[in-house]
């Protein structure tokens, strides 16, 4: 069960500066899918995510979690790196772990996030940022987390990178079917990897539900994914393209299947 | 940690002008090494406590970050009452002798320097980066033949500008950490320590990293410190506050001088 009832959070509060990051957020998320958060800058998503491991502690509410581990990967997570190879940095977090269980488990994660053995040795300071961000998500997925969150997971990489990453969550979200949370600003991103959505403005939930629907909305205030842009240029010039069509394999297919059925 | 945050209210300090805060500050830090009592302490905490009040800033960002720099007071007093010999001893146990020379020096100490917190956080939370470093060109302006004060005025506005920034970034590598199940509030102090690199690496990392694009920034705009030399600056307006602001100041200089004089 992951509950948050009545939650709000303000920053600094009592003083001048006093900002309300989080305002009565009532939700239930569903466990086992990939959930996108998504909202503008400043609507509270960064917040909304250190609440679920008790890094912050909400002003007002409660919250019920009965998974014990909780994996955050903190946006641009290279720049936590401090240990000087691959392997004591990934294994930092089960240093007290017998070493051939430790050295096990350390090459488990470093395949699941796409490197293979001959990164233990190496100088995470050299490494590319993608690979960096790479060794720096296995950090945490050494720690087997229940739920895994990811705070822009692809910001700042090369294409290639992103797709990586996301490709490498997307795949362990299938191998441990645990519940993963993505925040990100890049819709395209969220169309194609998350179940679910949750819409934040404001410090309040305007949105939970299957991620196509909320493309839909009425007062949706941010960038649509492309795919989605061309569906509604289509409907436009009288071409109908169901709703649910978000991904592009899917509006491929459609498309081609309409032209055929046109043919015959 | 608030340290270097200018808190944004209307109140009559943060009226005063910059140029005369600095003044005081630099004045008030050269006096205050002269007095070695406890009571005439006391009497300057609360006249600092007084003004605090009128600055409207709240009282706990200034115990806040007392309590920051505690353990390092605590620490070096412990040790010099130890070590200081001199005085009557008040009290003896095995090899251990505090006299109250020592006592009375170390209690001197932590005042001077919890006064000195205190009212440069006065003067930091009551004044914006730019007025500071525009108040420090001004009373270096004379020295300008003798001093680089335009880079003096740079390096103060950079540094100050940045400890928010590089204590949100702290805070920020801190809870990525902990989110690594590393563990902060362990009770043995080496393991502690060693957990704390964890958080130290990345943000001198990353500070640097900040520094090297802050230098490239400024160069990529022209920065040139002799340009600023040309630049006229404005005429500072002597308010009514500013009047009685230089009042106060004289009378507590007074007071101070007496209280020194008489002790």
């Amino acid at each position: 069960m992951i509950k948050f009832e009545g939650i709000s959070y303000i920053y600094n509060q009592g003083l001048s500066c006093e900002k309300k990051a989080l305002d009565n957020i009532n939700i239930e998320i569903d466990e086992n899918k990939i959930i996108g958060l998504i909202g503008k800058s400043g609507s509270g998503k960064s917040t909304f995510v250190q609440l679920f491991n008790k890094l912050l502690k909400p002003t007002s509410g409660k919250i019920f979690i009965d998974k014990k581990k909780i994996g955050l990967v903190f946006q641009y997570a290279e720049n936590q790196i401090f240990e000087m190879t691959v392997e004591e940095e990934i294994g930092f977090g089960i240093r007290k772990y017998a070493s051939e269980k430790k050295i096990k488990k350390i090459l488990e994660v470093l395949d699941l996030v796409g490197l293979d053995k001959s990164y233990l040795k190496k100088n995470p300071f050299e490494l590319s940022g993608g690979e960096k961000r790479k060794v720096a998500t296995a950090g945490i997925l050494v720690l087997e987390p229940e739920i895994l969150i990811l705070d822009e997971p692809t910001v700042g990489l090369d294409l290639k990178s992103q797709k990586e990453i996301l490709e490498n969550i997307k795949n362990l979200k299938q191998k441990f079917n645990m519940t993963v949370i993505i925040v990100s600003h890049d819709m395209n991103v969220i169309s194609e990897f998350c179940d679910k959505v949750v819409f934040l403005r404001d410090g309040k939930i305007i949105f939970y539900g299957d991620t196509y629907k909320v493309f839909d909305l009425n007062d949706f205030d941010l960038e649509l994914p492309w795919t989605k842009k061309l569906a509604k240029k289509l409907v436009k010039k009288n071409f109908f393209v169901p709703e649910n069509i978000i991904l592009f394999n899917d509006l491929v297919e459609y498309i081609a299947k309409k032209i055929r059925e046109k043919e015959n | 940690m608030n340290v270097g945050k200018f808190y944004n209210v209307k109140s009559v300090i943060h009226d005063i002008s910059a140029e005369l805060k600095f003044l005081f500050l630099v004045l008030f830090s050269i006096e205050i090494f002269f007095i070695n009592k406890f009571w005439v302490y006391m009497i300057i905490l609360f006249l600092i406590l007084f003004l605090i009040k009128l600055s409207r800033v709240p009282f706990k960002l200034f115990f806040g970050n007392v309590k920051i720099v505690l353990p390092m007071i605590l620490l070096t007093s412990g040790l010099n009452i130890f070590f200081i010999r001199q005085g009557n001893v008040v009290l003896k146990f095995f090899f251990v002798r505090i006299t109250d020379y020592a006592l009375n020096l170390i209690l001197t100490m932590m005042c001077r320097i919890i006064t000195l917190l205190f009212f440069s956080l006065l003067i930091m939370f009551t004044t914006s980066v730019n007025k500071l470093s525009q108040a420090v060109i001004y009373i270096f302006m004379p020295l300008k033949n003798f001093l680089p004060v335009n880079e003096i005025a740079m390096i103060l506005n950079i540094a100050l500008r940045f400890i928010p920034v590089l204590s949100n970034e702290f805070d920020l590598i801190l809870k990525a950490q902990k989110s690594r199940q590393i563990d902060f509030d362990d009770k043995n102090i080496f393991s502690k320590v060693k957990n704390y690199v964890s958080v130290l690496i990345p943000v001198f990392i990353l500070s640097f990293r900040r520094a090297d694009d802050l230098a490239l920034a400024m160069e990529s705009r022209c920065y040139n410190p002799d340009n600023n030399k040309k630049k006229v600056l404005k005429k500072i307006k002597f308010e009514r506050v500013d009047f009685y602001a230089l009042i106060f100041i004289f009378v507590v200089h007074v007071l101070i001088f007496f209280l020194i004089i008489s002790g």
